[in-house]
């Protein structure tokens, strides 16, 4: 176990290494560079000194070293636009993007698995065949586009519920008022993997009814509700943790979009916010952060099947 | 009707019994149609602005209304799917051609290439795709050609997967030993007897796809990061029609009716193609 750990996290360093040495790359790759180079104020031999101040005439692997040497002692630069540091802006938006994406989470868990057990139970019955259709749109509608006719339903025409933001502006920040604006876009982030899980765990249920424990346990007389439920659902458990875990990338991307169209200050909006802007400490920044995230995230899944499955042994 | 012999007319037969996904390709069929016809069809020009005509409700001369600008809707949903499509098929081929490239390769060389072709398909399935994609277009500029990248490069890693595991199986079969006993070169053996035996899984990937691709090139553009205005795209037409959700939301309801049944019709379509491609999965 902790010899498949070491080696998890080392290939997890080599990850988010290669994933610093793209971000360098596309900054460099911009048009212009650094903007402060564009000023036309600027005479060719002051150009000259300023690149020489900002380090621009060393070679890139030493520019690259620098930085990643600044980057790793937690110094992600200054925000053109905010001029804050980067790290602070983002330790105050990681939190509400964690919010968001793990009741989404939850949200689609807690309908999706009930709803693919239905599903399995039954197959090819009206009710399966519901569940796969509106699972198919749940994977195919548009994430912003559903959010902006959910506002228009439920906050303009029915008034409801808030059109976007996380509390109401002035209003005492209580966990009701943060629930009443967490409706909504938990909803549309949850969706497409609502449809995604509930199809996994019918088909891994299904796959797991057909064993031979599974016939062991209904010839002992057990109730077909507790066959399903302990003995099936255990086991269809570690397909969908594996699904799970290989959503994550997507949640946060989802959530990007969905903190868009909700006002919803987190990691997303900040980044398309910064994308405009051309904002490229900004940018650098929540790329590394959101990336470190999800390779966090991807590592705990891993530890989770030694709990789920403890036929799991790494060795 | 007599059963067809040949594996391609079975697997026809069995695509034709599945009403959804038959369905779903005459919708698909028309929307193609509709849209690659547009220049013919739409009443009016997708750019030209005319205020005086701004913001008018759906009616006998104009179906679905005019948008912010008093530009024709129904015109700018024809043109606009042009444009959506286009990057769909487009980013859709790219990236086959980069997963069956390195897929086919991996497979078929095994060892340390194997090894460092999956870690990076691994890896690249393992990272906040969108995020760099935000990135990269926000830096290197929004263009057609740099969306189509991205989206392509984003979107290779499924179908490189499958290709290697068609391709592991299919390396040790006889007529491919036989084809490198006669001295066939690497690249011929991929290119005539090996690659070509993953085309049913290809098509189902491709199918998917283009699916994948109009959902992440509408919601760029939605951002304001992929297909720029004024050209019509159903991902900008709809960040165009956010402002005015309080008083005219039919503007928003079409564009994303149009990219909701494209996606759900390839999604369906593809679906079917691979319970007619292996009827063994159907029982899943």
């Amino acid at each position: 176990m902790l010899r498949y750990l070491s080696r998890r996290l080392i290939q997890t360093a080599a990850l988010l290494l290669v994933v610093s040495v793209v971000v360098f790359a596309l900054v460099l790759q911009a048009p212009g560079g650094p903007s402060i180079l564009l000023d036309r104020n600027m005479g060719s031999e002051e150009i000259v000194r300023m690149r020489s101040i900002l380090g621009l005439d060393q070679p890139l692997h030493v520019q690259y070293l620098r930085w990643l040497g600044q980057v790793l002692r937690g110094n992600l630069g200054t925000s053109y636009q905010a001029g804050f540091p980067v790290l602070e802006i983002i330790g105050q938006m990681l939190p509400n993007t964690i919010i968001l994406s793990a009741v989404a989470l939850l949200l689609s868990l807690s309908v999706a698995i009930p709803a693919g057990v239905i599903s399995a139970a039954r197959p090819y019955t009206a009710l399966d065949h519901i569940v796969t259709f509106l699972s198919f749109f749940g994977i195919s509608i548009p994430v912003f586009w559903y959010g902006l006719m959910l506002i228009v339903l439920f906050s303009i025409v029915l008034g409801w519920l808030p059109p976007g933001g996380m509390y109401t502006i002035g209003g005492p920040r209580t966990l009701l008022d943060l629930g009443h604006h967490l409706l909504l876009p938990a909803v549309v982030l949850g969706t497409a993997n609502m449809a995604l899980f509930a199809r996994y765990t019918r088909s891994s249920i299904m796959a797991v009814m057909r064993q031979d424990y599974v016939r062991t346990a209904r010839s002992k007389g057990l109730a077909e509700g507790v066959v399903l439920y302990k003995h099936a659902l255990r086991n269809a458990l570690i397909t969908i943790v594996t699904v799970v875990a290989l959503q994550i990338p997507r949640l946060v991307g989802g959530a990007a979009i969905t903190e868009t169209v909700f006002a919803w200050p987190g990691m997303g909006s900040l980044a398309v916010r910064a994308a405009f802007e051309r904002d490229y400490p900004m940018i650098m920044g929540i790329t590394l952060v959101i990336s470190a995230f999800v390779a966090a995230s991807n590592l705990l899944v891993d530890v989770l099947y030694v709990y789920l499955d403890p036929r799991i042994r790494y060795e | 009707m007599s059963s067809p012999r040949t594996p391609v007319g079975r697997m026809v037969a069995r695509l034709r019994r599945n009403r959804l996904a038959v369905v779903a390709l005459s919708v698909m069929v028309l929307i193609h149609l509709a849209v690659a016809l547009a220049p013919w069809l739409a009443p009016s020009d997708p750019e030209t602005v005319s205020l005086a005509d701004r913001l008018q409700a759906p009616g006998a001369r104009r179906w679905l209304g005019t948008d912010e600008y008093g530009r024709d809707v129904l015109t700018r949903l024809l043109y606009g799917g042009r444009v959506s499509l286009a990057v769909g098929l487009t980013s859709m081929i790219a990236s086959m051609v980069l997963g069956v490239v390195v897929g086919a390769i991996a497979g078929y060389a095994g060892g340390v290439t194997d090894g460092l072709l999956m870690r990076l398909t691994d890896g690249m399935l393992s990272v906040p795709l969108f995020f760099i994609a935000l990135m990269a277009l926000a830096l290197l500029g929004a263009t057609m050609l740099n969306l189509v990248l991205v989206i392509a490069l984003s979107s290779w890693m499924t179908v490189a997967r499958v290709v290697r595991a068609e391709v592991l199986r299919t390396r040790e079969l006889e007529y491919v030993q036989a084809a490198r006993a006669i001295g066939a070169s690497g690249a011929r053996i991929l290119a005539r007897h090996v690659v070509p035996q993953s085309i049913p899984s290809i098509t189902v990937a491709a199918t998917l796809g283009v699916a994948y691709a109009v959902l992440l090139e509408t919601s760029l553009s939605f951002l304001g990061l992929g297909v720029q205005p004024p050209a019509p795209s159903w991902g900008n037409m709809l960040s165009g029609a956010r402002g005015y959700l309080r008083t005219v939301p039919g503007l928003a309801v079409f564009p994303g009716i149009m990219i909701f049944i494209t996606v759900l019709c390839y999604n369906w379509f593809g679906d079917g193609l691979r319970d007619a491609i292996d009827p063994t999965l159907a029982e899943r």
